[in-house]
């Protein structure tokens, strides 16, 4: 009885350590991501859908809210990327193939940063093919093994099918031009609502729904080290700092400035083993941003690199094969039609509904400066030196040799502040003072002062002097030694595409060969009602797919499909 | 021996996996100010609390800046941040903050936020005492009353003197404010606008509210509240 007792007490232990040791402290995330075809012609805008799943879940304030796309090739070479923030857990867009892609296999890979601790075999994977608009021969062309299947690796999970079905309303056989009306239903009740993206496309020849070897990862070894943080509400840039040989070993300050209009600056101090972050807010996307570390000896000065969050390893490409007969005459077709299609202008058959902007919150170091000064309100001076001694007396230079530094008035206490004030131009701290001196009215649109000493968290400044440039001035920025540019990327928010019902008119008057005739990345239907989607069938006959990937209210991945033929 | 090694079980699991990932701690935002003069020529206090107090700030883009040694000084209407790698007393810029949070060291908790518009007090911070629908909220004023004088060096010099003037605001549902000084029934009933007198009586009568000080006002709020949910 005692051992009884106290092997339930070891149970219970167990149970909680295992509790502590779960999602809780580390979420395992995973993507489902749905591309609308396999194949693409050079040109092609490619539509895909991703969801964010945590802890084997759909929720709606996920760990990580932003997702990475890389299109890569066969060599590794990211041809497209994209970031998007999640709404809720999804996010869906669009990538255009450019013209100059070259036939062959490609990969599109989606991955949060916080996916990158657990190893890139868990990010998510599709494999396309894409062919050349003006590659006729299609000589060398092999397509991934996976193309005359359905199925995708999806991390961690397993798909399984049944929950979902598929109707045609009215004929099970459609029209060349003609609507289209499929109808979806949960068909058990387990399920209170399911959460998809829906595909209408062209069935590739050979293309079979095989279960058996569908391919599933689990791969979720638990990290020695997090190395890469979750990006949670704002995108982290982060890189090291490499010290030069023989320098002092030390917490190194990184300062971070945009190119901006504005007196701005971040700063990160280095942990170990040298690493920097910084969390830069919605303000900083698609900026030119500028990192350098204090000081103005390049001999000691130590060397900072970024880290690139679109890095991919060498990829795991699939094995490819000959495409057969039927595939090349289809691409050939595809090829014809892609180039009717621009003949007609008839690519953008889609559009996209609009989300509103997020409220930006600049970084201001001041809200309010003591004195704003515009030049044009004044004669035209030569250099800095003639302005701070016309018409900014608050500002006063001081040359000892070739260095300069500027002293500002103390507005409290009158007087000017006892150390050398930090002078930002166009949003950049300028290390050598001496830089601005040749800086005249001509070149600069306003100057802020601000007459007090700042302190912003552990810097103090004696003052600032925020120059601002005329119109082909502003992306001037200080020469700082040791300092590396880089561009923060756009955040990109598309909204959910639209694809028109072909009127009767636009039918007879247009040449109408789409090899897509649906996409929607945003299907929802709850378990009691059915959801339906009406659609334009193309001129081209032939079988369709309508493919349904995404994930019901219990937690189970779908897979659905079915075929419907197009007849003339 | 077995309890033990249970426990041990326990605490190597908690250590081994009981790692939280904070990043908001990591890239919470810089406090930014300038150094704070305490102001010359007065007697007293002119800041709420006696001694520094760990607080939480919450910025205007809505970031938090956790655990910092703060005090507030009701004369200036100025937080104050002791920045404790210098021991450096900085006034923080108040357009950097949009709330803010004392902790004392009895437990309880004195929440600042800037003051709504309604209650005309030209932005300055005030503590929330109360509320839902109708709330109740304090300036913690320190004003100069009167003056003290005293002998320095022979010489006799006039000091003011610094005491608290608490400001207490009554946001009602219809978005009116009222402000009173002292908290009894007259002042507090009185300026109200017949609906709401009715309901306040109403509550006090029936509760046997008595309303004397902070507490019996933060009582008759909840009370208030609870009965029009």
């Amino acid at each position: 009885m005692k051992e009884l007792r106290h092997l339930l007490i070891f149970a219970i232990a167990l149970m909680f350590s295992l509790r502590l040791s779960g999602a809780v402290a580390y979420p395992s995330e995973s993507i489902l991501i749905h591309t609308d075809r396999k194949l693409y012609i050079s040109g092609d805008a490619l539509f895909f859908s991703l969801r964010l799943i945590e802890n084997g879940e759909m929720t709606e304030g996920n760990f990580s809210q932003f997702v990475y796309v890389v299109l890569r090739n066969k060599s590794n070479q990211a041809v497209q990327k994209v970031c998007l923030k999640l709404s809720g857990s999804k996010a869906y867009g669009i990538l255009h193939l450019p013209d100059t892609l070259s036939s062959g296999s490609y990969q599109l890979v989606a991955f949060t940063q916080w996916m990158r601790n657990f190893g890139e075999k868990n990010f998510a994977q599709v494999d396309l093919c894409i062919a050349n608009l003006f590659d006729k021969e299609l000589s060398g062309f092999e397509i991934p093994e996976s193309m005359v299947s359905l199925n995708d690796s999806i991390s961690g999970q397993q798909e399984i099918s049944g929950p979902v079905s598929i109707e045609g309303v009215g004929n099970s056989e459609y029209k060349c031009g003609g609507t289209v009306q499929l109808k979806f239903m949960l068909s058990d009740t387990l399920a209170k609502w399911g959460d998809f993206s829906i595909s209408v496309r062209e069935a590739i020849p050979g293309e079979a729904f095989d279960r058996s070897n569908e391919k599933i990862t689990n791969y979720q070894p638990f990290p020695e080290k997090l190395l890469f943080l979750p990006e949670k509400s704002n995108q982290i840039l982060s890189g090291t700092v490499k010290r030069k040989k023989g320098s002092e070993e030390k917490q190194e300050i990184i300062l971070l400035s945009a190119n901006d209009s504005l007196v701005n600056l971040q700063y990160s101090t280095t942990g170990n083993p040298g690493q920097f972050q910084f969390e830069l807010p919605a303000y900083y996307e698609g900026k030119d941003l500028y990192l350098y570390t204090p000081g103005k000896d390049s001999y000691t000065m130590p060397e900072l690199e970024l880290r690139d969050k679109f890095e991919l390893m060498p990829g795991s490409f699939p094995n490819t094969e000959k495409p057969s007969e039927a595939i090349i005459n289809l691409i050939r077709t595809h090829q014809d039609f892609a180039r009717i299609s621009r003949y007609y202008n008839l690519s953008q058959d889609y559009k996209f509904s609009v989300k509103e902007p997020e409220e930006l919150h600049q970084p201001r170091m001041f809200m309010s400066a003591g004195s704003t000064i515009y030049t044009r309100d004044y004669l035209p001076l030569e250099n800095f030196e003639e302005i701070s001694r016309e018409i900014l007396p608050s500002v006063q230079v001081k040359k000892s040799g070739s260095s300069w530094s500027l002293q500002v008035e103390d507005e409290v206490h009158h007087g000017f502040l006892q150390g050398n004030a930090a002078v930002f131009l166009n949003g950049v701290l300028v290390q050598d003072n001496s830089e601005i001196k040749e800086w005249g009215s001509s070149r600069i649109e306003k100057i802020e002062v601000l007459k007090r000493l700042l302190i912003y968290g552990s810097l103090r400044f004696e003052g600032v002097v925020g120059i601002m440039g005329k119109e082909g001035e502003t992306m001037v920025v200080p020469n700082n030694p040791g300092m590396i540019k880089t561009r923060q990327p756009l955040v990109l928010n598309f909204g959910r595409p639209v694809f028109k019902v072909n009127s009767e008119k636009s039918v007879k008057t247009t040449p109408d060969f789409r090899s897509l005739l649906y996409w929607d990345p945003d299907f929802r239907i709850s378990g009691k009602e059915s959801g339906t989607i009406e659609f334009a069938g193309s001129l081209h006959q032939g079988e369709y797919i309508v493919e349904l990937k995404g994930m019901t209210s219990d937690g189970r991945l779908i897979h659905e499909w079915k075929t419907i033929t197009i007849t003339r | 021996m077995q309890r033990l090694l249970i426990i041990l079980i326990l605490f190597a699991s908690c250590h081994i996996f009981g790692q939280t990932v904070n990043t908001d701690s990591l890239f919470e935002p810089k406090l930014r100010g300038t150094p704070y003069e305490f102001p010359l020529g007065y007697t007293g206090t002119p800041f709420y609390t006696d001694e520094w107090l760990k607080g939480d700030i919450m910025t205007p883009d809505g970031r938090q800046i956790s655990n910092k040694l703060l005090r507030y000084d009701g004369y200036s209407d100025l937080l104050v941040w002791f920045r404790e790698e210098d021991s450096l007393w900085v006034q923080l810029d108040p357009d950097f903050i949009q709330s803010f949070t004392l902790y004392r060291s009895n437990g309880s908790v004195a929440r600042f936020k800037k003051s709504p518009v309604v209650l005309n007090t030209a932005g300055s911070f005030v503590e929330f005492l109360a509320g839902d629908e109708y709330q109740v909220f304090v300036r913690r004023k320190v004003a100069v009353r009167g003056s003290e004088n005293r002998k320095i060096e022979g010489k006799v010099y006039a000091f003011g003197v610094w005491q608290p003037q608490y400001e207490y605001y009554l946001l009602l549902p219809d978005n009116s404010s009222l402000r009173f000084r002292k908290i009894n029934k007259r002042s507090v009933l009185e300026p109200l606008p017949d609906q709401y007198y009715l309901v306040f009586d109403d509550i006090i009568r029936k509760g046997h509210l008595r309303l004397r000080n902070e507490i019996d006002l933060i009582r008759l709020i909840t009370s208030i509240n609870a009965s029009v949910k």
